[in-house]
């Protein structure tokens, strides 16, 4: 494996309501760079991405899942995501290690319901923004409409980059607005071949070209002064003011392209490379307490955890993005929150679930570990001159919650032990016996996840389980006072029970007037773990 | 008193006076007059005008401004007490107070309703007093699962 450096490693996450293309575009991507020499399909179950068993009999993505690939001297780490909400907490870790979010739109559909969900996600980390309109060669694709879709979601922020000169089933040519030449693909796409503007398009690409240079150049008063005189940017200027605006939040440059084709995806990794930020130019990560981690390739150590997987045969996975400094196989680290030790005696870089051994990692770069023995996901590994840990990543609360049940009783330990084991794997699942409604209670994010949790207890684990409504925590209290007595009497045969008690209750509050007409012997007052008093 | 007598829930806020007692020279003991005194308990819990609460959930639902008049009316049906909504961008919030009995897979629901274009989160808020006739039914209910279990 190559060694790269800091300044050669990019970090993306592709994002997007589920059936826009991501897994498909993850494929295409590392088969255009050559990284695999054949393309999977998620229909044949055989994509780098889509590699669990789960996946498969779905058909659509349920983790997060890693991959690099290599375009000209750059590595590009991809991180394909699910696309539906129940599966948000994937999203959100993947979000907060990635450096570019590269949202796909499809083009039959232009902004969708998904797409909304997700995007609220990548707006609160504020991070770069590509929007790829994928499935220009599908019949229903509609480029326009889609355009205008874009366009009423993210205002003047979305950046016209490209169009197609032609869309559907003939779907072959693409107008580059930056570079001003049409890129025409082979039948089979890969390398296209590079063609002066035709004549009937000149007027519209000027124009378009325009609006282009005018955007990359207000993000930033040196451009400015340039383009005021001169009236235009040459290619690299227009470069620096994109990558600006991008690191602003204020330019979401537009690609186009079909992932099943493999046309356009190569042009967006060129940009990737040439434009979109690395990590080490992005703001450094907040600490817990909002100090400022290090982030330098000379700093001390340190690695965030930002995912946990527990692959059956192979134990748990952990995976991590170097902060600062760099990592070498054989590493002792200290785990900042549980102030263990932690020995990293293998170090990958994960292609799905091939492993590729590496000997080193540097800063900005994301990578996986095996067999840690008390670190989680959020978690911080560090050199001990580190004296600061990653803010971690907060995950929403559950938004939906079942009581449930093994079906053989005897599995009710394992069961809790295995759903300890999920949680670990996905925060978002959150597992706690009730000892007041006597109920093991799950909370997740959705119907669909509820199932993938049941799938995983009974393929990986072999659990069988029933989901069944949770009971309620209800109170009982009384509204008036009342006296009651009674007496206890068992005397026949052996030692014999005899007791008598004459009370009186009533409704009690705080501040209220000690009792009268008694003499208080004795008072006993119990906060109870659930809310209100007891007093005796 | 973790098992109440209505329906075996949770006894609280209540000021128990044991005012008097008899005993027996040879039997009393410990256990005996735990079992009287929570009899006496229950007896006077029934005849104290008991009454069950239930946890209301604060809950905030974001919705595209033209599916409001749906969601709101389900959110009726679920005996929501609104308190109000604000505007969000393209989207309206709605916040109400419902008992968490009405809240369960309210997921799915509100997904078929708005074709998935909804969100909502909860958060717990309060103890409330449950209506009279869901009283009635939740005691029974319990009584019921009482004497399967006693046979
Ligand atoms: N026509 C067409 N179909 C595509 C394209 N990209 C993906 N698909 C198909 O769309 C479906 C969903 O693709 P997938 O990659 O699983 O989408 P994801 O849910 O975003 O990961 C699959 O049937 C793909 O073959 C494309 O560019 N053009
Ligand atoms: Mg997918």
């Amino acid at each position: 494996m190559k060694v790269f450096d800091a300044k050669h490693i990019k970090n993306i996450v592709l994002l997007g309501a589920a059936k826009s293309g991501k897994t498909t575009l993850a494929e295409t991507m590392l088969y255009e760079a050559g990284l695999i020499n054949r393309r999977g399909t998620v229909e044949n179950q055989n994509t780098v991405s889509d590699y669990h068993e789960v996946e498969h009999e779905r058909g659509n993505s349920v983790y997060a899942t890693t991959m690099h690939t290599e375009w000209r001297d750059y590595k590009i780490n991809i991180i394909d995501t699910p696309g539906l909400d129940d599966f948000i907490g994937e999203i959100i870790s993947s979000i907060r290690v990635a450096d570019t979010c590269v949202l796909l739109i499809n083009a039959q559909h232009g902004i969708e319901v998904g797409t909304e969900l997700i995007w609220n996600y990548a707006d609160r980390y504020q991070k770069p923004v590509i929007l790829a309109i994928n499935q220009l060669d599908h019949p229903k694709s509609n480029f326009d409409a889609t355009l205008d879709s874009i366009k009423n979601r993210f205002g003047s922020a979305a950046t016209l980059m490209q169009y197609p000169v032609n869309q559907g089933d003939n779907f072959n040519s693409i107008i580059d607005l930056l570079k001003m030449t049409m890129y025409k693909f082979p039948p089979n796409g890969g390398k296209p071949e590079k063609l002066p503007i035709p004549d009937d398009q000149k007027e519209k690409a000027e124009a378009l070209h325009n609006e282009l240079v005018e955007k990359a150049a207000e993000n930033d008063e040196t451009l400015m002064e340039l383009y005021f005189e001169k009236g235009s940017l040459d290619e690299d200027e227009m470069r620096q003011g994109l990558k600006i605006g991008m690191m602003n939040h204020e330019v979401f440059p537009i690609f186009c392209m079909s992932a099943k084709n493999n046309m356009g995806s190569g042009r967006m990794m060129g940009f990737i490379d040439n434009v979109a930020p690395t990590s080490v130019e992005m703001k450094p990560e907040p600490s817990e307490n909002g100090e400022v981690m290090p982030h330098g390739a000379n700093d001390p150590t340190s690695l965030f955890i930002f995912k946990t997987l527990v692959e059956p045969n192979l134990g748990k996975m952990s995976f991590f993005k170097v902060i600062s400094g760099s990592i070498e196989v054989g590493t002792e680290l200290v785990n900042h929150q549980t102030g263990q030790s932690e020995r990293l005696n293998q170090l990958f870089i994960m292609d799905g679930k091939n492993r590729n051994p590496v000997e080193k990692l540097v800063v900005g770069d994301i990578g996986a570990t095996l067999k840690l023995k008390s670190t989680e996901t959020n978690h911080t590994l560090k050199d001990k001159s580190v004296s600061l840990a990653v803010k971690p990543i907060q995950f929403p609360g559950p938004r939906i919650r079942t009581a449930i049940v093994a079906e053989n009783k005897q599995d009710d330990e394992k069961l809790g032990e295995v759903l300890k084991k999920i949680h670990q794997e996905d925060p978002t699942v959150e597992v706690d016996y009730s000892r007041e409604l006597k109920q093991l209670i799950l909370s997740c994010q959705g119907e669909l996840h509820l199932a993938m949790v049941k799938w995983a207890l009974e393929n990986t684990y072999g659990l069988h389980i029933d989901f069944v409504t949770p009971r309620i925590p209800y109170r009982e209290t009384i509204r008036r006072a009342a006296e009651a007595s009674y007496r206890h009497k068992k005397q026949s045969g052996g030692a014999g029970q005899f007791g008598e008690v004459y009370l009186k209750i009533e409704p009690f509050h705080e501040g209220m007037d000690e009792p009268t007409g008694f003499n208080i012997r004795n008072k006993d007052e119990t906060d109870l773990p659930w809310g209100g008093k007891l007093v005796f | 008193m973790e098992e109440g007598p209505l329906t075996g829930s949770y006894v609280r806020d209540v000021r128990v006076m044991v005012y008097d007692g008899k005993m027996h020279p040879v039997d009393s003991n410990d256990i005996s007059f735990k079992i009287a005194g929570m009899m006496a308990f229950k007896q006077a819990f029934t005849r104290a005008d008991p009454q069950l609460l239930e946890p209301i959930y604060d809950l905030e639902v974001v919705v595209p401004e033209e599916l409001m008049g749906e969601v709101m009316t389900d959110l009726q049906a679920r005996r929501s007490i609104i308190q109000g909504m604000e505007a969000r961008g393209a989207y309206q919030v709605i916040k109400a107070k419902t008992p968490l009995a009405e809240l369960d897979r309210y997921t799915t629901t509100l997904r078929s309703i708005t074709q998935g274009r909804a969100n909502f989160s909860t958060s717990f808020a309060e103890y409330a007093p449950v209506p009279y006739d869901v009283q009635q039914k939740l005691m029974a209910d319990y009584n019921e699962q009482v004497e399967e279990v006693h046979g």
